[in-house]
């Protein structure tokens, strides 16, 4: 069947919502948040438009079209925000978008077991914003809160700048229903735990919409803390800010949220003046104490005014000032963000850094660490690059990072998912073996492959 | 900035004001997004895409998205500079002679298409009736509009006369002589929303205090009320919630909405001069 016939069977015989001539419409998804299309875009590249567009309105017309879909061997891409920075919701050629966004209900399911029942189309920050006023929070703020759905979070694997005390977002997923072409809609009910569950959840953890899609997530959420003591320190230079915080963790101690800079960053971002990195971070609740305090202070050495945290915290989501700025100067701006044990963080970031400023056209490259676990970091480079050789130089600056990465058996991923780019790097990383497995969850879930979504590469 | 910095601007920007889009936020219509608005302004301006020139039609100019834009990024002004290449052969011939207006006298200015006026009644206040009906087609498709002659203009017009110019007053702050109203709702629309606490204090003396007040747009304004009209219901509808009390609005675009909405809505205008409350 041809894409325009299917869509025309979508809207008049099905009465979803579905668009195939309407250009004004589905050239809106040209693209997601994927920088190699931002910037082509904006200087009058061109790019592929989708072949047509659907919006269902609830589970039942997302089933129905993933069913037809399926069916009569239509490819579809699913489009939450639009804010993935890698390329999996942008479209090529024959796709057709199922956008989720009118998914987008907010309730509670069950209030004093703190568990929310979130449509995938939600905006996380309206989440927030509706738990806020009721005295909860998800405490899950990535940067992209104000753009990103719950289910492209989920979809992508997603880490909040709270991680290090309150977990990345699979530790607050109880449960969730998703639609797979060939189980159909799949329903796990919110549970703290449980046997099999994990297993099923984990399917569409970091999916990026190649095996399913996310229809509807049970949240676990906290109650706003009352006691919070925010904290800015000052270390001589990174890798020393890096072992001091290795002494923190190691104590037992994880500041909800910590973020330690590089030299460059601590300029940049904190605009502290004196050659060093920064280190800012608050403790919550019962990680609040006076104890713990003084711990910090015995470590970090050298406190700095509270204040510093605080400037950050107002602009930590005003990425389009930074961006905009660089545009300015001729420059573009690429992100990666890697995965690395405490014992390779150090060699890991002077590789990086070291190499990457060898290539032509890289004008600068810096980092912040903010994501900590026991075993170690989720580490976050910005790049910056000249704009006129912004193609030239995006693979070799993805090929230098991913390859040092890889070289210090690090992995070459930590939250922005696999998308448009990464597909050879993971498979390196995780071998034939495991790459087998989940070509084979693949072809058991969508048997027609008609799931176009940020695995592809590694499963085709 | 110019035009094309501003829509540039945006088409860098993942959409950070996307969900205070009061379009957006309602309808989830991608089209109306922000950011989406900037790519698609930028295809107009650079490319002459004219296929995308009718989705600047979505924007009401709220400004909410320059409100919480981090570098204050002003769309709408790009976007209504830009309307003026939708083309609309009667428009043209009104341009001309609406372009400059001259007043004497004090004015009360609003939409008649929107409102039936007892004009039995102005004498009794002393002003003029100002008809906004085609100047407010004027300014959507975006033009700009002068006055001449520094006389005061009463307004329940916010898209063709913004109240942030010095001559200009809301019409709730005429002394119209109060009329207790009892329980009702009152709406301060996104264009008066600097002027909030002055607003509630006028509404308390002239028509006792409101059960409760919100702050918002409608949808009303541009194109929207009257090439979108199911986006301004779906927009008023996420604002006023259940509420059914009567509504005052200092909003003439919004009446009509809230109106459809099965509500009673009045301006303060219409309260003295109109239908009067049932």
């Amino acid at each position: 069947m041809k894409v325009k016939d299917f869509l025309k069977m979508i809207r008049i015989e099905k009465n979803i919502e579905a668009y195939w001539l309407d250009k004004s419409r589905i050239s809106m998804y040209i693209r997601d948040y994927w920088p190699k299309l931002v910037y082509g875009l904006v200087h009058g590249e061109k790019a592929p438009h989708p072949a047509g567009l659907i919006i269902p309105k609830n589970e039942d017309e997302v089933l129905e079209v993933l069913s037809l879909a399926n069916k009569y061997g239509i490819r579809v891409r699913v489009y939450g925000g639009g804010s993935g920075v890698l390329g999996a919701a942008s479209p090529s050629g024959n796709d057709v978008i199922v956008d989720i966004t009118r998914l987008n209900w907010i309730r509670w399911y069950d209030r004093k077991s703190r568990i929310v029942d979130v449509g995938a189309g939600a905006y996380m920050a309206e989440v927030e914003e509706w738990l806020n006023k009721q005295g909860y929070t998800t405490r899950h703020y990535p940067q992209s809160i104000a753009v990103a759905t719950v289910g492209g979070l989920l979809s992508t694997y997603s880490s909040g700048q709270y991680s290090t005390g309150y977990g990345n977002i699979e530790d607050m997923v109880l449960g969730l229903n998703f639609v797979t072409p060939s189980a159909g809609l799949v329903r796990i009910r919110p549970s703290p735990r449980g046997g099999v569950i994990p297993l099923l959840k984990s399917l569409m953890l970091g999916s990026e919409g190649t095996l399913g899609v996310i229809t509807r997530v049970y949240l676990g959420v906290f109650r706003r803390p009352r006691r919070v003591y925010k904290f800015a320190y000052l270390a001589k230079d990174f890798y020393e800010a890096i072992d001091s915080t290795y002494r923190v963790i190691e104590a037992g101690i994880y500041p909800q949220l910590l973020r330690i800079f590089d030299e460059y960053e601590t300029m940049v971002t904190l605009g502290i003046k004196k050659w060093g990195s920064g280190i800012i971070g608050v403790l919550e609740g019962g990680m609040a104490s006076r104890q713990n305090l003084r711990y910090l202070n015995r470590v970090y050495k050298e406190p700095l005014d509270e204040s510093y945290f605080d400037k950050w915290y107002r602009g930590r989501n005003d990425v389009i000032k930074y961006i905009y700025t660089l545009y300015k100067s001729g420059l573009a701006v690429e992100t990666i963000e890697l995965a690395a044990p405490w014992s390779k963080v150090k060699d890991l970031y002077s590789d990086v850094r070291s190499r990457v400023l060898e290539i032509d056209g890289v004008i600068t490259a810096t980092a912040h660490v903010g994501h900590f676990y026991n075993n170690g970091v989720g580490i976050y480079f910005t790049f910056s690059i000249d704009l006129g050789r912004f193609s030239e130089v995006y693979p070799v600056l993805w090929d230098t990072v991913e390859y040092i990465a890889l070289r210090n058996n690090c992995s070459p991923l930590h939250h922005h998912g696999v998308g448009r780019v990464r597909g050879r790097y993971l498979t390196q990383y995780i071998g034939y073996e495991a790459s087998n497995v989940i070509r084979l969850v693949k072809n058991a879930l969508d048997p027609n492959n008609i799931l176009a979504g940020g695995l592809s590469e590694l499963v085709e | 900035m110019t035009i094309s910095d501003i829509l540039k601007a945006c088409s860098l920007c993942p959409g950070l004001c996307r969900i205070r889009c009061p379009i957006y936020s309602a309808s989830r219509d991608l089209r109306a997004a922000p950011d989406r608005l900037g790519l698609a302004g930028l295809y107009v301006l650079e490319h002459g895409d004219n296929d995308l020139l009718y989705n600047l039609e979505l924007c009401t100019g709220c400004k909410y998205c320059v409100d919480n834009c981090p570098i204050k990024n002003d769309l709408p002004r790009a976007i209504f500079k830009l309307r003026t290449l939708i083309p609309d052969v009667v428009l043209e011939e009104e341009v001309e002679k609406y372009k400059k207006i001259h007043l004497e006298g004090l004015y009360l200015a609003l939409d008649l298409s929107k409102l039936k006026l007892d004009t039995s009644k102005l004498n009794q206040y002393g002003f003029n009736i100002l008809d906004t009906s085609i100047l407010y087609r004027l300014v959507s498709y975006g033009y700009e509009i002068t006055l001449e002659g520094g006389d005061r203009i009463l307004t329940e017009d916010l898209d063709v006369f913004p109240p942030s110019n010095g001559t200009i007053e809301l019409s709730i702050m005429y002394d119209w002589g109060g009329k207790e109203l009892g329980q009702y709702i009152l709406h301060i629309p996104c264009k008066a929303r600097e002027y909030t606490d002055k607003i509630i204090e006028r509404a308390c003396e002239l028509f006792g205090k409101p059960l409760k007040t919100i702050v918002g747009c409608t949808g009303s304004g541009g194109f929207v009320s009257n090439n979108y009209p199911e986006l301004s219901i779906k927009v008023s509808r996420r604002l006023v919630k259940r509420l059914t009390h009567p509504i005052v609005t200092l909003c003439i675009h919004s009446l009509k909405t809230f109106k459809s909405l099965g509500l009673d809505a009045y301006t303060p205008a219409s309260i003295y001069l109109g239908e009067g409350v049932s």
